[in-house]
């Protein structure tokens, strides 16, 4: 018997790569060594499971391959990708370029299959400065390969230094060639000096235009970093990319690619000097500014300058919004027209300021936000309207991008309609009287701003408003020929908005029978023929007596059906619109409550977006969950759900907000069921107060809220400010609508109101109120009911 | 070996949440290995999360959306949704699922969890990207300043796998990381990771060739039994 062996040992053996038996035979006998046999086994075959994860393949030497049509001649180069071989099409006789990606990429087929379309895309692109793909395809032994057209010449910083103009010309060219990929919608993602060839003819060629995305497809291992996947060279890299944020990866990307190679191709230095971690880049892209390239190349003007720096902001927003814009500057400097980077130097510091205000901001400042943001954006917009009509195209892009800012701005900051907005406002009055005088030469373009100053206004100022700036926008698409689903869609919105502004207004339900007779003859490309949910939903809170409304009721049982049936398949906001209207059919005696419960709950989760518009839609869940579980539910849920419905609604809208003090209510009303009367009251109150500010408040609730402080202090004896509380009450009833209120209500508040005046010796006032009520009283309950008696008794004693 | 060459720190916090004052599962013992090692801080398995949440234990739903968000959100923006988009895709998709979990749908016996989280992460990706096509398309949008994908294809089940177990592996080694000593796991990331030869690493480590090949078993362990723990299959077997 020997003795137990080291692991090294054991670990030969369970590879097989000893077989000695006198060995074999103790570890047999060995209950400690059998034991770690086992599990050694076990670990070394999950280590072969996880290195069959896809890798980076090692540097396999690379065998020429067979391509049908081709002959290969010799390897070009070896980069990251793979290799890149010389070869002759056979039929034409002509020398091309073939790449073959590096094998041992685990590529799936569907990868294989992406690899092919991306591929493709990109040999769509014919264009002088970029290097045309001509073929992809799968070789006989699995590499992925592409051919393109053979370009004699050198790597972009490979060739003698240019000429400032000789620079600037090779600049144009290539914002021109990015200009005409991005306008087919292909990026590059990857622009860098290595890409970029100069031919024999010193023209410049751009190599790989769309293929980032083909690479990454097959490659997805290569280059991956901890914080997200890119693919780029660390120089190049914009910090969007370093951050690893895919999403936000757009042409704006691109931009700042070409300005980071044009930067090293003019002045032989990088803006950065690139640094091996992902983190430390971004530190420098976003805090250390490049040095100026007019001092590290002379002969280059400000104007050059101005351009380059704007390509290089660190913020996309910052930079062109366009490859044609940056184009159409060069083109300006060319001709010796002023340049549009200068005056947005002067914006993008506003905007910095901005930025550096956040804080401030969110700590309450919201009004130096609002004002600076406004005023920047007026700013450029009125700049840009200066300028001739005939660039007015230019300037949709202009109003687009500043559009973007203001809405990225409101979201970014929580701006709601809390905020002060006149110069937004202003803006967007602005912008769409603009919009509809311009000449037509984007009627889409101009449809499509249009409908997004509507909803921003309607948004931060009027919703009324909003919809008569989408009525204009369906003007426009009438004037354009017309589409009928367009404006079936644009009609439905402008409707749901003017119902957002005023909810009761009769002849806007009047108009939903209308509206939904025309998209069911229209039904266009929705599943169902149907009304908007969210206009449906309205229709329903409008009436609150289901017989009134078949049509719209009928509908709501077909969507709930369809609902129940495929809860996964809901759009979020429909999702939201229809627990409003099951809360309607809960009302009519249909639908349950636990349905309503569950997906509020599940929408709950779903909604704790950052967002300013994720946070209204999280209030609105959580307030229909409150009144459900108040409706039947459990209390404890109410309660809950309460507590945070009115964090969240006063810290978003603030106490006065109409949708707050709703809130309030809710957690007054919670908290009055589970017992607590004394911890509901401070909510109530808080209602009433608002409702005394100005804040427009459902009657209903103010009658609800007003009676129960009233009476409770009456209990306490404070009869002054019981008879004030109930005055309150018994105007809201009043203005209540016929049927919200049992008569009994406002009676009984009436009787209590008359005795609290008669406590505090207000009696000819207790008197006019009895005298009003009485006969309703009677009406109601008769003469020989009690509480009409007792009110008869009252008014007979502070009459004498 | 593929993925971090360090465990990546964000994995750390991933799993590290989990306030030390929840119950903490028994480990059990491997083999001869791990005699010496205690459970370091609370570590829940996916199994015993997956239960409390649908015991209807809400405070379990952060820890299993740090849990799984990431190769979901990975999913959807490798299919062409934007970060926005793949947020709240990925939002639904655990929704759905704790939805489901809570009916009882998922039934352990019959499916895996990732496979029934794929299920649930191909149907919603592509509602998300027709969505977004369609919001881009009425130019109401958010920004509208995203590239329009052309790709509205099936997350195929292939990437999903490779998520997956990329995500299992990269969150398995940030515990294990948490878990061993310093000394255990840069033997075990020289030798298995950086390929270098046993004896130098002893050498440089002071320890003997033998701890060495120790260490790269323990730590091979543990992330096999972290793996199937996260992945929510039948823990590793307990030898009598």
């Amino acid at each position: 018997m020997i003795a137990c062996p080291d692991l090294d040992v054991l670990e030969g053996l369970a590879r097989g790569e000893s077989d000695d038996a006198a060995l074999r035979t103790h570890v047999e006998g060995c209950a400690s060594c059998s034991g770690l046999m086992v599990e050694i086994a076990a670990n070394l075959s999950a280590v072969v499971r996880w290195e069959r994860l896809p890798h980076p393949a090692s540097e396999a030497t690379e065998i020429a391959p067979t391509i049908p049509g081709l002959d290969i001649e010799a390897p070009l180069s070896s980069g990251g990708q793979g290799i890149v071989w010389r070869a002759v099409q056979r039929s034409t006789n002509r020398v091309v370029a073939v790449k073959t990606l590096r094998r041992g990429s685990a590529a799936s087929a569907s990868a294989r299959d992406r690899f092919a379309r991306e591929a493709r895309l990109g040999a769509a692109l014919r264009h002088p400065n970029l290097v045309t793909v001509l073929d992809a395809g799968e070789t006989s032994d699995g590499r992925l390969y592409l051919v393109m057209e053979f370009v004699d010449g050198v790597a972009l910083d490979a060739g003698p230094a240019p000429s400032v103009d000789e620079a600037m010309a090779r600049f144009t060219a290539l914002a021109d060639a990015v200009r005409f990929a991005h306008q087919r919608g292909v990026l590059h993602r990857d622009l860098k000096p290595a890409n970029i060839l100069l031919d024999a003819d010193g023209a410049v060629r751009i190599l790989d235009f769309g293929l980032a995305k083909a690479f990454e497809a097959i490659t997805p291992d290569e280059q991956t970093t901890q914080e997200g996947t890119f693919i780029g060279t660390l120089s190049c890299a914009a910090p969007e990319q370093l951050r690893g944020e895919l999403g936000a990866v757009d042409v704006r990307t691109d931009l700042f690619q070409l300005g980071v190679v044009f930067y090293h191709h003019l002045t032989g230095q990088w803006p950065h000097a690139p640094v091996p971690d992902p983190h430390a880049m971004l530190g420098k892209r976003l805090h250390e500014a490049p040095p100026r390239p007019q001092r590290l190349r002379p002969g280059l003007s400000a104007d050059g300058e101005s351009i380059l720096l704007r390509l290089l902001a660190p913020s996309p927003e910052d930079r062109y919004p366009t490859a044609h814009d940056l184009w159409l500057d060069l083109d300006r400097l060319r001709r010796g027209e002023p340049i549009v980077a200068r005056a947005e130097q002067i914006r993008v510091r506003l905007a910095r300021v901005v930025r550096r205000y956040r804080a401030a901001m969110i700590a309450g400042a919201v009004v130096v936000l609002a004002m600076l943001v406004g005023s920047i954006v007026i700013w450029s917009y009125a700049e840009a309207a200066e300028r001739s009509r005939a660039e007015m195209a230019r300037e949709y892009d202009r109003a687009e991008e500043a559009l973007g800012v203001l809405t990225r701005s409101l979201d970014a900051f929580a701006i709601g309609p809390a905020g002060p907005r006149t110069p937004m406002v202003d803006f967007l009055d602005h912008l769409v009287t603009e919009l509809q005088t311009a000449p037509t030469r984007h009627p889409e373009g101009r449809v499509d701003l249009l409908v997004r100053a509507a909803f921003l206004y309607a948004r931060i100022a009027d919703p009324a408003q909003g919809a008569d700036f989408l009525d204009r926008a369906l003007a426009v698409v009438r004037e354009s020929g017309g589409d009928a689903d367009r404006e079936l869609d644009l009609r439905q919105h402008a409707l749901r908005l003017r119902l957002t502004a005023a909810p009761n207004d009769p002849a806007l339900i009047a108009a939903l029978p209308k509206m939904r007779a025309d998209v069911a003859a229209g039904g266009g490309e929705s599943e169902l023929p149907l009304l908007r949910l969210d206009l449906l939903a309205a229709w329903c809170r409008a009436m609150s007596d289901p017989s009134t409304m078949p049509a719209a009721y009928e509908d709501l049982v077909a969507l709930r059906e369809r609902g129940a049936a495929l809860p996964a398949e809901q759009e979020r906001d429909d999702a939201l619109d229809q627990a409003d209207c099951m809360l309607v059919l809960i009302g009519a005696g249909i639908g349950r409550r636990d349905d309503v419960i569950e997906r509020g709950n599940a929408l709950r989760l779903r909604t704790n977006a950052a967002s300013y518009e994720g946070r209204l839609r999280r209030i609105a869940v959580l307030q229909t969950i409150v009144q459900t579980s108040l409706d039947g539910g459990g209390i404890d849920l109410a309660v809950e759900a309460s507590k945070e419905l009115v964090d969240l609604a006063d810290a978003l809208l603030g106490e006065r907000d109409r949708t707050s003090a709703l809130a309030a209510f809710s957690r007054a009303l919670a908290l009055h069921r589970s017992g607590d009367r004394d911890g509901a009251r401070p909510w109530f109150l808080r209602v009433t107060k608002a409702h005394a500010a100005g804040t427009t408040i459902d009657p209903s609730i103010v009658v609800v809220a007003c009676g129960e402080l009233g009476a409770h202090a009456a209990n306490e004896g404070r009869h002054a400010d019981a008879a004030e509380l109930l005055g309150t009450a018994r105007g809201a009833a009043k203005q209540a609508r016929p049927g919200q209120f049992h008569p009994h209500q406002l009676l009984s508040i009436e009787y209590q109101l008359a005795q609290e005046l008669e406590a505090i010796d207000r009696k000819a006032e207790a008197a006019a109120v009895l005298r009003e009520a009485l006969p309703r009283a009677e009406t109601h309950y008769g003469k020989d009911d009690e509480l009409t008696l007792k009110m008869a008794e009252a008014l007979d004693r502070v009459e004498r | 070996m593929p993925l971090p060459k360090s465990s990546s720190s964000n994995m750390q916090t991933a799993t590290g949440n989990v306030s030390a004052s929840r119950a903490i599962t028994p480990m059990c013992k491997v083999g001869h290995l791990l005699p010496s090692l205690a459970v370091q801080d609370a570590w829940l398995t996916t199994t015993l999360i997956l239960d409390r949440m649908r015991a209807g234990d809400d405070a379990m739903w952060d820890t299993f959306v740090e849990r799984f968000r990431e190769p979901v959100l990975r999913l959807a923006l490798r299919h062409g949704l934007d970060a926005a988009e793949a947020e709240d895709a990925t939002q639904q998709v655990l929704a759905t699922f704790l939805t489901g979990l809570r009916r009882d749908s998922y039934d352990r016996k019959k499916g895996r969890l990732s496979a029934w989280l794929f299920g649930i992460a191909r149907h919603e990706i592509r509602r998300c990207a027709q969505h977004a096509q369609r919001r881009k398309r009425l130019g109401i949008a958010g920004s509208g300043d995203s590239m329009p994908s052309g790709l509205l294809e099936d997350p195929a089940p292939q990437d999903w796998e490779r998520e997956w177990r990329e995500h299992l592996l990269a969150t398995a080694m940030g515990r294990v990381r948490r878990d061993v000593q310093p000394i255990t796991w840069s033997a075990f990331e020289r030798v298995q990771l950086h390929g270098e030869s046993p004896a130098a690493v002893a050498d440089a480590l002071g320890m003997t060739k033998n701890a060495v090949f120790v260490a790269k078993h323990r730590v091979l362990t543990r992330l096999r039994q972290f793996e199937s723990e996260i992945d929510d299959v039948r823990p590793i077997e307990c030898k009598a």
